[in-house]
């Protein structure tokens, strides 16, 4: 394929050519079945990395269909009700946690904590789910000036919000680019970064903020511990974390207790 | 951590037990995300309950492995059905497409072999340069070339068109040359 045909396919796909052009398009798609597949894998691969999209199957075939016939065997049906079980037992127990009275609560909370000087306390929450709790502990810092000032600034942070994380990417990058001095467009950056499993990425937007002289440098290594995790990587956010607390830095605190639900 | 395998085994052999640690582990996570992107409990519900058989129902059919760690893989699953169900309301209310009318069965192997297909894409793109990865990314999220030049420091849109079809052809041989990709072109 050449790129006057690639960018062919990729007008058609975004709507963009002209009617005669359209047209042609898909008479020649009827015609060239190996034009279709191009034209069909292009259209695949923009669903697939779009998150706003999804890359439906159009034409199921006999694999679909033995699929489908597992899907409704008997055995399947009983794996289904294992899961609903399980679904129901699990609803459960937070139900009936929920209606513990009070005093349950501080008598339960008394006894994790007198045991929680002799046991180590198991590590069963998935660094994903930390990730979350501890993102959401961190107040993060506000873009919103004064007068609409800095529309740009306050438009990336609406995108952050409203979890457009690839607009948000684009924007603040551009900020920076642009030589907008804030700590906090490093750290929007690497989050949206991070939102949309870039972490390689998130990291290095971090390892810049940890190495400029922004005032908020420090804070770097926080945000890079909670990137890690949510990177799935739990030693490398332990590291992170103990040298936080070793050095004083930025949210020691929250350090020191995700670094002991780990 | 509990190794992917133990909890595929515990799946298709309904061990409630196991079953039951897998939604401690998971479901508040998953939760999380289907109520932050416009559903509801029950959606979150549904959702996780239709990944946990369709990952049953493949590792019965086909053994297959999970990579990473099985929490992860299950997010992934999970974010993917969420998807696809956002993706069909958004298709009902705009009427683009006429929906086809599947039973269960058909849908949930439908949902199945898309995710097959988004694991083969994402394995794929994994192995192409990180640079191209970033253009990529630029490109499918549909940021016109004058945004990529922008983005990416490139002198001309000329030149930018030129790096992502290089990218995007490194990408495409690597799916076609993957015998997986012949099961699943035609669909």
């Amino acid at each position: 394929m050449n790129l006057e045909e690639d960018y062919l396919i990729e007008r058609f796909l975004k709507g963009e050519l002209s009617e005669d052009e359209k047209e042609q398009m898909e008479t020649r798609m009827v015609s060239d079945p190996e034009f279709s597949e191009k034209v069909a894998l292009e259209r695949q691969l923009f669903k697939t990395f779009d998150e706003e999209d999804w890359s439906d199957i159009e034409n199921p075939d006999k694999e679909v269909e033995a699929y489908a016939e597992l899907f409704g065997a008997q055995e399947s049906k009983t794996i289904k009700s294992a899961i609903a079980s399980s679904a129901a037992t699990y609803k459960r127990g937070k139900t009936k946690t929920l209606r513990k009275p009070v005093w349950l609560y501080a008598a339960a909370a008394t006894i994790i904590l007198v045991l929680s000087f002799y046991f180590l306390w198991p590590a069963g929450i998935a660094p994903e789910e930390l990730y979350h709790t501890y993102l959401d502990k961190t107040e993060l810092p506000s873009l919103v000036t004064r007068g609409d000032s800095a529309p740009d600034q306050m438009k990336a942070q609406a995108y952050f919000e409203n979890q457009e994380y690839r607009e948000a990417v684009q924007l603040f990058a551009d900020l920076i680019e642009n030589g907008g001095q804030s700590g906090a467009f490093y750290i929007y950056l690497s989050l949206a970064q991070a939102e949309l499993g870039e972490f390689s990425e998130a990291l290095a937007t971090l390892d810049k903020l940890i190495q400029s002289d922004l005032l908020d440098s420090e804070k770097g290594y926080w945000y890079k511990s909670l990137v890690y995790l949510k990177a799935d990587q739990p030693q490398d956010a332990k590291s992170l974390l103990e040298l936080i607390i070793e050095k004083n830095y930025y949210q020691q605190l929250l350090a020191e207790s995700l670094l002991d639900e780990l | 951590m509990i190794s992917s395998r133990l909890y595929q085994e515990a799946l298709i052999k309904g061990d409630t037990r196991l079953i039951g640690d897998i939604y401690e582990n998971c479901f508040p996570t998953v939760r999380k995300f289907v109520l932050k992107n416009n559903g509801t409990d029950e959606d979150a519900e549904d959702i996780f309950q239709k990944s946990l058989l369709q990952i049953a129902v493949r590792y019965k059919k086909e053994k297959f492995e999970i990579r990473n760690d099985f929490e992860g893989y299950l997010f992934t699953v999970c974010k993917n059905l969420w998807r696809r169900e956002l993706n069909k309301s958004k298709k009902r209310v705009t009427n683009e497409t006429l929906l086809n009318l599947y039973s269960e069965e058909q849908d949930n192997a439908l949902a199945l072999m898309e995710q097959k297909r988004f694991e083969l894409f994402n394995e794929k793109l994994s192995l192409i340069s990180e640079n191209c990865r970033k253009i990529l990314s630029l490109y499918f999220a549909k940021m016109s070339y004058a945004k990529i030049v922008e983005a990416a420091g490139y002198n001309s849109e000329t030149v930018a068109r030129q790096r992502v079809f290089k990218c995007k052809k490194s990408l495409t041989d690597l799916i076609r040359g993957d015998k997986r990709y012949i099961s699943l072109k035609e669909l």
